[in-house]
């Protein structure tokens, strides 16, 4: 049994999750994006990423996975947006499409400044 | 000088303000939005997390997102945004219309008529200074707040390897962001024995870095000729101290509501909240006078701080076009479970919606409202902690005089 606290609204839901091989049961969860979130942190921990990118002309802008990244790519994606340059673009343009072949993009969520 | 009339004007362009004037400009007010800084969205631009939008907007979104969405609801309203204008003074004309001076480098000085005003001006963070944290001057010491606004709104890094003071949100948020732009962060302390921030906090922003959280700790002494080097901290349980080496020491403790407008107007205030004493409508004890978000008293979430604005510039409209709203007879009050209840007074024969902070931490908890001694609104909490914000609805009877709230712990 595993306790395990549902990230995925403000309610933060107390779970606890039991792994009997494949099967998962999960309790405490007040809707079910708890139980879904419960199975996805034990076969597949994502997290939702947020950070500020540079244009490479002084500017920057903030960023956001526009879905949850898997967690162990999640320093691969840091690294690469601390070294690199992205233009400028729109709130909502991608800034870098299909992570690592996951499907998951980042895109800009706030104006450049 | 500049003159400028409007039906209801709002201070404050954050996400309060701006759906406090969503809702006025769609009742059909001439409404004006002026904020000191040069973009909309107050605190939210600096909030690059994701986490807010899912009660107002049915989707989760970062603060500048939220920023956004919420400065496109005011503007297609009809709602007029003045950026970089400060509000220096509001006074009352003797027809009961509010005056606010304003100074801006673009216009100068200039006066803003308005029939009524919502002041939703957010809120400030405690500093060392409030806690009063002994030790040398070194630089490095920031507000959690502050280093967030150097890091996501000018690209900087405030150091290398933090400590963080307070399990505030902010304080748990920042953790997260500095260790996603390759800071340290040694550990979080917290001077009481629970973490004041949200669970979904403590596991996304702690656990997920082996981030070490000690409660029943306090921040002792700062040490550092020029930078910080070192902090000493002491667990308050064994009187046992020990230090931290780091350059950087982040304060998350606690927030103030920023209210000088309010009080140099002679706004009755609320010591348990900070904010005005206000009516079901958010209207404080002077008419025509409105207070939302977290100036009013601290949300957790923004959703319901902007939920909250929505009602109080309905009102503000309502009072722009008759000047004057039900009077409020009803007096709140609360048990000691509760830190406050807001509003202070409501008006007999309507619903309202009340917010509360617990003081209390329990599993369960039976929250219930009385009109003169007899119960008209139940509910169940679960999980309750001085962290969370508790809501309820109730209808008043009419010829109500006294509503009270009591929260019981359910064994
Ligand atoms: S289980 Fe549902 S209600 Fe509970 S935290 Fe998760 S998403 Fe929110």
């Amino acid at each position: 049994m595993k306790k395990m606290i549902c990230i995925t609204c403000p309610t933060g839901c107390e779970m606890e999750v039991l792994c009997d091989g494949d099967k998962i049961t999960v309790s405490g969860n007040r809707c079910p994006r708890g139980a879904a979130y419960a199975e996805s942190e034990i076969k597949d921990p994502r997290r939702t990423v947020t950070a500020v990118v540079h244009s490479g002309s002084g500017k920057f802008q903030s960023v956001r996975t526009d879905k949850p990244l898997p967690r162990p790519l999640i320093p691969g994606l840091l690294n690469k947006i601390l070294k690199e340059n992205y233009p400028e673009a729109e709130p909502g343009a991608v800034i870098i499409a299909d992570i690592e072949g996951t499907g998951v993009n980042l895109i800009a969520t706030g104006p450049a400044r | 000088m500049k003159q400028l009339n409007c039906d209801v004007a709002v201070i404050g362009a954050g996400g309060a303000g701006l759906s406090a004037a969503a809702a006025a400009a769609a009742a059909g007010k001439n409404v004006v939005v002026i904020d000191r800084e040069e973009s909309c969205g107050g605190v939210l631009c600096q909030c690059i997390h994701n986490g807010f939008g899912l009660r107002y907007f049915n989707e989760e979104l970062t603060g500048p997102e939220y920023a956004l969405r919420m400065e496109r609801c005011a503007r297609e309203s009809g709602a007029r945004i003045m950026l970089g204008e400060t509000v220096g003074a509001v006074r009352r004309h003797s027809d009961n219309t509010l005056e606010a001076t304003l100074f801006s480098a673009a216009n100068g000085v200039s006066k803003l008529n308005a029939k009524a005003m919502v002041f939703a001006t957010g809120c400030r963070e405690r500093t060392r200074a409030n806690i009063a944290v002994p030790g040398d001057r070194s630089a490095g010491v920031y507000t959690a707040g502050s280093a967030q606004k150097l890091m996501n709104l000018t690209g900087m890094l405030p150091g290398r390897r933090a400590v963080i003071v307070g399990s505030g949100d902010i304080g748990l948020i920042m953790a997260r962001r500095c260790r996603w732009s390759g800071i340290e962060v040694a550990a979080v302390v917290e001077i009481l024995p629970e973490p004041s921030g949200l669970p979904r906090n403590i596991a996304q922003c702690l656990r997920d870095f082996d981030i070490p959280l000690l409660l029943s700790h306090r921040c002792a002494r700062i040490m550092g000729r020029n930078r910080v080097e070192a902090v000493e901290i002491e667990n308050l349980i064994t009187k046992e101290r020990f230090t931290f080496q780091c350059d950087t020491v982040l304060f998350s403790v606690g927030l103030i509501p920023e209210n000088e407008l309010l009080k140099s107007m002679g706004v009755e205030m609320n010591p348990a909240t900070g904010g005005p004493c206000v009516d079901g409508s958010c209207q404080c004890a002077l008419p025509g006078v409105f207070a939302a978000g977290n100036s009013l008293h601290v949300h957790d979430l923004v959703d319901f701080a902007s939920i909250e604005a929505r009602r109080a510039g309905a009102a503000a409209a309502e009072y722009a076009s008759s000047g004057k709203l039900p009077s409020a007879d009803a007096e709140v009050s609360c048990s000691k479970t509760l830190k406050y209840a807001i509003p202070n007074k409501c008006v007999p024969g309507s619903a309202c919606e009340f917010f509360f902070r617990p003081t209390v931490s329990c599993a369960r908890a039976k929250l219930t409202a009385s009109a003169d001694g007899q119960e008209i609104a139940k509910k169940m909490c679960l999980s309750v902690r001085p962290a969370e914000m508790l809501t309820m609805k109730a209808e008043i009877p009419a010829g109500t005089a006294k509503v009270e709230f009591l929260l019981e712990e359910c064994k």
